[in-house]
């Protein structure tokens, strides 16, 4: 059925269209006349121009809508819907992401909670997808979250792409040539209009994983004088966080040195170069993720305060102050005492596509 | 525009009811059909437009002579913010109109391929249906009851998507 929906309509000659006019018109009639004595019937809206008003809607109300007909259902499912949206769509809706493990079910929950706090929703349960002891990072990129191992010695292995709206998982295949990832970063190349994981193994190497030809890509890192392979190694070992911006993935390194990597998508080329120590605030090398206006830092931990109650610790850049924001677990599961909450993160609601597994 | 009305070439258009309305080429030409059609001189002295009614056209016309007579953004770098805020605040005066006369018009655009009013519509229908519910949507756009989904069906997209409708 989603197959079925034709492209944008190019332009026709209004001679051509005319010849058309007079069976529209009788259609039209006819349909009136059916309904003469009620109200006046509209002619049926085109599937292009639906998409065009659901385009300019929240990604809430997109998926509210998908139960008005078969029609928008079978729209708004189409793997193309979402160019169309983000094109139109200018209501970045942030929206936090809260990771958590139950020790006894062996399963990993991820749940969602507005920004301000307030009750948490659950999204995804991947089941004894990994080491719960392993070291992991959640990254947004674009609407989309890579939820990796962080590894250096590459005991654990494990990268999954999630997309917190319409609850879709990606597992990364494993990568060719033996290639093993001690840490992947996550960004968005504007040029392609593609999420892409920039992978880095302890033996100078560096792949890529494109989700949009869904493949693995090995870079050429020539060693060159300045001892690039000391500088991936620094970048893996003594890394922060990532973050991109621009289609570039920046990430700090302090050993020794504060060093400022810059991994440009577009290019595929990694450069760095040593920062003043006081280039980056102590907060911001904790960790951050930029939203709309907002900068804010989530490295703290989770804290229970009661069965159905947690709270974190979040630094709000506008006042530069720490707050704590408080989460309510309405469902059952989420009471456990082997529950154990991880993460807090922050995405932008989007309809970015992920091939099923 | 208006001034040079005397000497610039007409074109007539012709409603679905038969009435007649006498514009500017210019204004026309915000049609992209009708400026094909008059760039490919299969254009009579009168264009008829079967499905579009007199209601509609005329305030179709209405839009296609404001935005004619305004600067185009493509066309100079530097037109004055003020021009731009007249335009923003004619189309939302523009768009204050009833939901059937919106997809009228809408569908109208459409028709005549033009580009602006099509996104204006499309613009004021999102503003007006969100925060709406499906059931409410289906009201307002009359949208046909054979094509409501199975009860089965509209089971499984409200589990699917069930904290959009917290």
């Amino acid at each position: 059925m989603a197959g079925d929906i034709p492209p944008p309509q190019p332009v026709i000659l209004l001679s051509d269209k005319l010849m058309t006019i007079n069976r529209l018109r009788n259609i039209y009639l006819e349909e009136k006349e059916e309904d003469a004595l009620g109200e006046k019937t509209p002619i049926s809206i085109p599937n292009d121009i639906i998409q065009e008003i659901l385009s300019r809607l929240p990604v809430r109300a997109v998926l509210q809508f998908k139960s008005v007909s078969k029609q928008w259902l079978s729209l708004i499912s189409h793997p193309s819907f979402h160019k169309l949206h983000s094109k139109h769509n200018t209501h970045h809706h942030t929206t936090l992401l809260i990771t958590a493990y139950d020790y006894v079910t062996k399963k990993r929950h991820f749940l969602s909670a507005p920004p301000g706090g307030g009750p948490v929703t659950h999204l995804i349960t991947l089941d004894n997808a990994f080491d719960p002891s392993a070291p992991f990072e959640a990254e947004h990129s674009n609407g989309l979250v890579l939820f990796s191992s962080r590894d250096v010695y590459c005991q654990h292995n494990f990268a999954f792409v999630i997309n917190p709206v319409t609850r879709k998982v990606f597992k990364l295949p494993t990568p060719p040539n033996n290639f093993k990832p001690s840490i992947y970063f996550f960004g968005f190349d504007e040029s392609k209009k593609e999420h892409k994981i920039l992978s880095m193994s302890l033996l100078y190497r560096i792949m890529i994983f494109s989700l949009a030809s869904y493949s693995w890509t090995a870079i050429d890192v020539r060693v060159d004088p300045d001892g690039l392979p000391s500088i991936i190694y620094n970048a893996i070992v003594f890394h922060r966080n990532s973050v991109c911006y621009n289609s570039i993935i920046h990430l700090v390194s302090k050993y020794g040195r504060l060093t400022g990597f810059a991994f440009d998508l577009r290019t595929e080329k990694l450069s760095y170069s040593v920062l003043p120590q006081s280039a980056v605030p102590f907060q911001l090398r904790r960790r951050f993720c930029v939203n709309n206006k907002d900068l804010t830092d989530f490295n703290t931990p989770l804290t229970r305060l009661s069965t159905n109650m947690i709270t974190a610790l979040v630094f709000d850049m506008n006042t530069r102050s720490y707050n704590f924001v408080n989460f309510t677990l309405g469902y059952q599961f989420l009471h456990s005492k082997t529950l154990h909450f991880n993460q807090v993160r922050s995405y932008v609601e989007s309809l970015v596509p992920l091939r099923e597994e | 525009m208006s001034t040079s009305s005397s000497s610039s070439k007409k074109i007539v258009l012709k409603s679905a009811d038969n009435e007649t309305f006498e514009i500017d080429e210019i204004v026309a030409l915000e049609s992209q059909a009708i400026k094909n059609m008059i760039e490919d001189e299969c254009a009579d002295n009168v264009i008829p437009l079967g499905n579009i009614d007199s209601k509609t056209l005329s305030k179709i016309i209405e839009y296609c002579k404001k935005h004619a007579e305004s600067p185009k953004k493509d066309d100079n770098a530097d037109i004055d913010e003020k021009a731009v805020e007249d335009l923003k605040s004619f189309d939302a005066e523009f768009a204050k109109v009833d939901m059937p006369l919106i997809q009228d018009i809408l569908m109208a655009a459409n028709f005549l391929n033009i580009d602006n009013l099509i996104g204006l519509m499309c613009r004021t229908i999102a503003d007006r249906i969100k925060g709406k519910t499906p059931e409410e949507i289906r009201k307002i756009l009359n949208i046909n009851k054979n094509d409501l989904l199975s009860p089965e069906q509209e089971a499984k997209a409200r589990e699917e998507n069930s904290w959009a409708f917290d």
